[in-house]
C-alpha cells in the first residue's frame, strides 16, 4: 500500500507529458539554383551531415538547420558558385531565392601516392562540409567552390589521409597535388591490399606494388 | 473521578442491602451504612483552595509614591479567602513585609504556590495589591511588571516582576483552575508610575500603548485586572482600599452569586467588582479581565455549589466590548461580563448605538453557561468565494524564456475558514490563462512566437491570524499545473502538453470590506518537475493574485 502510494506520489509529481524545444532551435533554407547542372548541390559550413542536391528546376531544401546565422555554399554548376550567409529562426524559414552564383573557382586536385598504389577508390572532400568528389583512376578530380579559403582533404583507403589549406579565386582554375606518405602498417592502413595498385603492377603480400 | 465514586457509592449500597438480609440470618460479612449526603460526598471530593495575597504599600525606590491599602487589601482578602463561611481555602497566604515582597521572594512564592496544587480541579489564586509599570525587556518589547519592595525606578527590567513571568508560573501547575487578580495599573498613573524614557514613549503616542498581550496566558487561565489599558487603579480613603479590590472582597462575601448556585466563580466576582467599580469611579476606571476558556467548568473562588444556578450569558471576547446585551427585549447590560436569567427560551440581542449585531433565540437550562460570543462566531460568513486575478512565472530566468514566460491568470477560490478548529482554513482555486507570447530557446538567438494555455488548480490549508480588520494566512500547499504550448510555425506546427503535481507555501491576508466583501492578497512558491526536451527539470514558480469575495 505505502510502495502503491509512494509510486502515485512521485508519477504525479513527476507528471505527464512534456514540452520539446528542440524543433525550435531548428529551421530550414530553400531557394532555387538558376542553371543548375549535374555538380549543382547546397552546403552548410560547419555540418557536415547538412546538404542538399536542387530539383530538376534547380529549386532546394535543407531541412533541420540550426538556428542562427550560418553560412552556405551555393555550388550552381561548374562554373558557378557563390558563399552566402542567411539567418535561421528556429522553426522558420529563410529563403534565399533565386542564386545564379559568381563565376567559380576551380581546384584541379591529383594525388600523388607512392610504391605504384592505385588513386582509383580515394576522394577528395572540403573540411567542414559536405561536399566530397571522387577521383578518377588517374588520381585527379576537381572541385568547384565559391571563392574563398578552405582545407581540402584527400582520402585513398588503406593510406593516411593528407589535408592542405587552398584559397579559390572568382574564375581561376588552381592546381593542388596531394602527395600521400607511405602507409605505415596501422590498422587500416594495409596499402595495396586495400588500394589496389596501378595498371600494370601487383599487390604482394607485404602490401607493395611491384611490376611483375 | 466523580462518576467512579458515584457507581461507588450506589454499588456500595446495594451491596449493603443484600448484606443486610445476609446478616440477619446470621451469616459473616456485611457493611456498615454510613450516612453521607451528595453535599458531603461533593465536598470531599472538591478541588482544594489555595491563595498567595500580595500587598506592597513601599516600593523598592521612593519615585513610586507609597500606597496607603495595599497591604491593607491584601489583609482584608486573605481573611474572606480564609473565612469558612466564604472562601473557605485550606492555605492562604499573605505576603506584607518587606522582606517577603521583594522580586526574588515573590517569584519563589509564586512557584511554591502553584506546586501546591496536584490535582486539575485544585484551585490557586495569586493576587497583587501592588504599583505596576511598564518597560522594554532585552528584546525591545514592552510588558507589564509589578513593583516590588526592591524593583529600582531605573532597571525595571531587572528588578521588577514581568507579569507574564506570574502567568507562566500559574500555567506551570497541575491545577486548571488558576486566577491571578491584578490591582494594579500600568499607565503612569493612580497605581503606576513609569521610567522617564517609557513615559515620554507613551507620551508621544497618540493611542494606547502597543503591548504584547499576556502571551503565556494559557488553557483555563484567568487575569483579572483592575483597570485596563492605559487606566488608573485607584485607592479610596473612603473604602479604606483599592476601588476594585473592596469591591472584589464584596463579592466574594456572597453578593457576587448571580446565578444562586451558593458559589461564587471567579468570573461572577470579577462581573461583580467591575461594575461596582466603574459606576464608583464614574467610568474613569474599568476593570478588565483575560479569560481563556472558562466556559462551562467555572473557577469558585468562594463558597460550594449547593445547587444548580440559573442559566447565565456571558462574553469576555475583545470584539463585543461596549456591545448592549438585550434579553426578550429588555438591556441587560453591556460586554464584558454575565448576566443571570430564568431558564428556558429566550430572546437574545446585541446592540451598539442602535444597531443590531446579533438576534437569535437560545434556549437555556439551568447551571448552563452560554457563551454569546459563540452565537456571533456561528453567525459569521465561513466560506468565501472570490474571482481572482494574478499572474505566475518561473523564478529562473532561463525557464521563463525557454519554457513559458510569465503569465497573467483569472480564476476563482473557494476558502472554507473554522475547518475543524478556529484558525485553520481551507482554499481551493483554479485559475487559467490563454495567450501569445515568445520563446528563447537559446539564448541570443531569434525569438519563436506561440500560443499557450494554462491551468492551475491547488488547495491549500491555512493557519489563520485575525489581528484586526483583516486576516493573515499561510500554510503548505498542493497544486496541479497543466501547460500546453501550440506552435504554428513555417516549419514546426504542433501542440505540446506537460502535467505536473506541485508542492509549496501559499501566503495571504483579507481586508474585509463592507459587511460580506472582502480583498484578498495570496502569493504562493511551488516546486515543479517538468520534462523538457526529455530531461526532467526542477522549477521553481512563484505567483501572486488578488482577489475580490463575498463571504456566505
Amino acid at each position: 500500500m505505502r510502495r502503491a502510494l509512494a509510486t502515485f506520489l512521485i508519477a504525479a509529481l513527476a507528471g505527464c507529458g512534456g514540452l520539446e524545444n528542440v524543433p525550435l532551435m531548428k529551421g530550414v533554407v530553400r531557394g532555387a539554383l538558376v542553371g543548375a547542372d549535374a555538380h549543382a548541390m547546397v552546403a552548410v559550413v560547419d555540418e557536415p551531415g547538412l546538404s542538399a542536391r536542387p530539383e530538376a528546376d534547380g529549386t532546394f531544401v535543407v531541412k533541420d538547420v540550426p538556428h542562427g546565422d550560418v553560412e552556405l555554399l551555393l555550388i550552381v554548376n561548374v562554373s558557378a558558385a557563390e558563399r552566402r550567409t542567411v539567418r535561421v529562426t528556429g522553426g522558420g524559414v529563410a529563403d534565399v531565392g533565386n542564386v545564379a552564383g559568381r563565376p567559380a573557382g576551380t581546384v584541379e586536385l591529383h594525388f600523388r601516392l607512392p610504391d605504384l598504389l592505385s588513386p582509383r577508390a580515394g576522394s577528395a572532400s572540403v573540411h567542414g562540409t559536405a561536399i566530397t568528389q571522387p577521383v578518377d583512376k588517374y588520381g585527379e578530380t576537381a572541385l568547384t567552390l565559391p571563392a574563398g579559403c578552405y582545407l581540402v582533404r584527400g582520402e585513398v583507403p588503406g593510406v593516411p589521409a593528407v589535408e592542405r589549406s587552398v584559397c579559390a579565386l572568382e574564375g581561376v582554375s588552381l592546381e593542388l597535388e596531394l602527395d600521400f606518405p607511405r602507409p605505415n602498417g596501422s590498422p587500416g592502413q594495409e596499402g595495396c591490399s586495400v588500394s589496389g595498385c596501378e595498371d600494370g603492377a601487383v599487390c604482394k603480400a607485404d602490401g607493395r606494388c611491384v611490376r611483375p | 473521578m466523580r462518576r467512579l465514586f458515584s457507581l461507588v457509592v450506589v454499588g456500595a449500597g446495594l451491596f449493603a442491602a443484600g448484606c443486610t438480609h445476609a446478616h440477619s440470618t446470621g451469616e459473616k460479612g456485611g457493611l456498615v451504612t454510613v450516612a453521607a449526603s451528595s453535599f458531603e460526598v461533593a465536598q470531599a471530593f472538591a478541588g482544594r483552595r489555595f491563595a498567595l495575597v500580595v500587598g506592597i504599600n513601599e516600593a523598592g525606590d521612593e519615585r513610586w509614591r507609597a500606597l496607603r491599602f495595599a497591604e491593607k487589601d491584601a489583609r482584608d482578602l486573605g481573611a474572606v479567602l480564609k473565612d469558612k463561611a466564604y472562601g473557605g481555602y485550606d492555605e492562604v497566604a499573605v505576603l506584607t513585609r518587606h522582606e517577603d515582597t521583594t522580586t526574588r521572594g515573590l517569584r519563589a512564592a509564586a512557584k511554591a504556590l502553584a506546586a501546591k496544587a496536584t490535582r486539575p480541579d485544585d484551585v490557586i489564586v495569586l493576587y497583587f495589591s501592588a504599583h505596576g509599570t511598564l518597560a522594554r525587556d532585552t528584546k525591545g518589547q514592552l510588558k507589564r511588571y509589578l513593583v516590588t519592595s526592591d524593583t529600582e525606578f531605573h532597571r525595571v527590567a531587572e528588578t521588577a516582576l514581568p507579569v507574564d513571568e506570574l502567568v507562566a508560573a500559574l500555567s506551570a501547575s497541575a491545577s486548571k483552575r488558576r486566577v491571578l487578580v491584578l490591582a494594579t495599573c500600568h499607565s503612569g498613573g493612580g497605581k503606576s508610575t513609569l521610567p522617564d524614557d517609557v513615559a515620554a514613549e507613551l507620551a508621544s503616542l497618540k493611542g494606547p500603548a502597543l503591548t504584547l498581550p499576556l502571551e503565556e496566558a494559557s488553557r483555563a487561565s484567568i487575569v483579572l485586572s483592575a483597570s485596563d489599558w492605559g487606566e488608573q487603579a485607584r485607592e479610596d480613603e473612603g473604602l479604606q482600599n483599592d476601588v476594585y479590590t473592596h469591591f472584589l472582597i464584596r463579592a466574594l462575601s456572597g453578593v457576587g452569586d448571580r446565578n444562586g448556585d451558593g458559589a461564587v466563580s471567579a468570573t461572577e466576582a470579577h462581573d461583580y467588582a467591575r461594575r461596582q467599580t466603574w459606576d464608583f469611579s464614574h467610568g474613569r476606571q474599568r476593570p478588565s479581565a483575560e479569560l481563556v476558556e472558562v466556559g462551562a467548568d467555572p473557577v469558585i473562588l468562594s463558597g460550594h455549589v449547593s445547587q444548580l444556578g440559573s442559566p447565565e450569558l456571558y462574553s469576555y471576547a475583545a470584539r463585543l466590548d461596549g456591545f448592549t446585551l438585550k434579553v426578550d427585549g429588555e438591556s441587560r447590560g453591556e460586554f464584558p461580563g454575565g448576566v443571570a436569567v430564568k431558564a428556558g427560551a429566550h430572546t437574545v440581542e446585541l446592540t451598539k448605538g442602535g444597531d443590531v449585531l446579533l438576534a437569535d433565540e437560545v434556549r437555556l437550562e439551568a447551571g448552563e453557561r452560554f457563551d454569546v460570543d459563540a452565537l456571533v462566531t456561528k453567525k459569521e460568513p465561513w466560506v468565501s468565494v472570490s474571482l481572482l486575478g494574478g499572474v505566475f512565472g518561473f523564478v529562473d530566468q532561463a525557464s521563463r524564456a525557454q519554457v513559458l514566460p510569465a503569465a497573467p491568470s483569472v480564476g476563482g477560490s473557494v476558502r472554507f475558514d473554522r475547518v475543524g478548529f478556529s484558525r485553520l482554513s481551507v482554499e481551493l482555486d483554479v485559475s487559467g490563462f490563454t495567450g501569445s507570447q515568445t520563446l528563447e530557446p537559446t539564448p541570443g538567438m531569434p525569438t519563436v512566437p506561440f500560443r499557450y494555455a494554462t491551468v492551475l488548480t491547488g488547495a491549500s490549508a491555512l493557519f489563520r491570524w485575525e489581528p484586526g480588520g483583516f486576516s493573515l494566512w499561510v500554510g503548505p500547499r498542493v497544486a496541479g499545473l497543466w501547460v500546453q504550448r501550440s506552435f504554428s510555425l513555417e516549419a514546426y506546427a504542433g501542440n505540446q502538453s506537460a502535467f505536473s503535481v506541485t508542492p509549496g507555501v501559499l501566503a495571504g491576508g483579507a481586508v474585509r470590506l463592507w459587511d460580506r466583501w472582502e480583498v484578498s492578497l495570496n502569493l504562493q512558491a511551488m516546486l515543479t518537475l517538468l520534462a523538457v526536451d526529455g530531461l526532467t527539470r526542477v522549477l521553481g514558480f512563484a505567483g501572486g493574485w488578488a482577489a475580490v469575495g463575498y463571504r456566505f
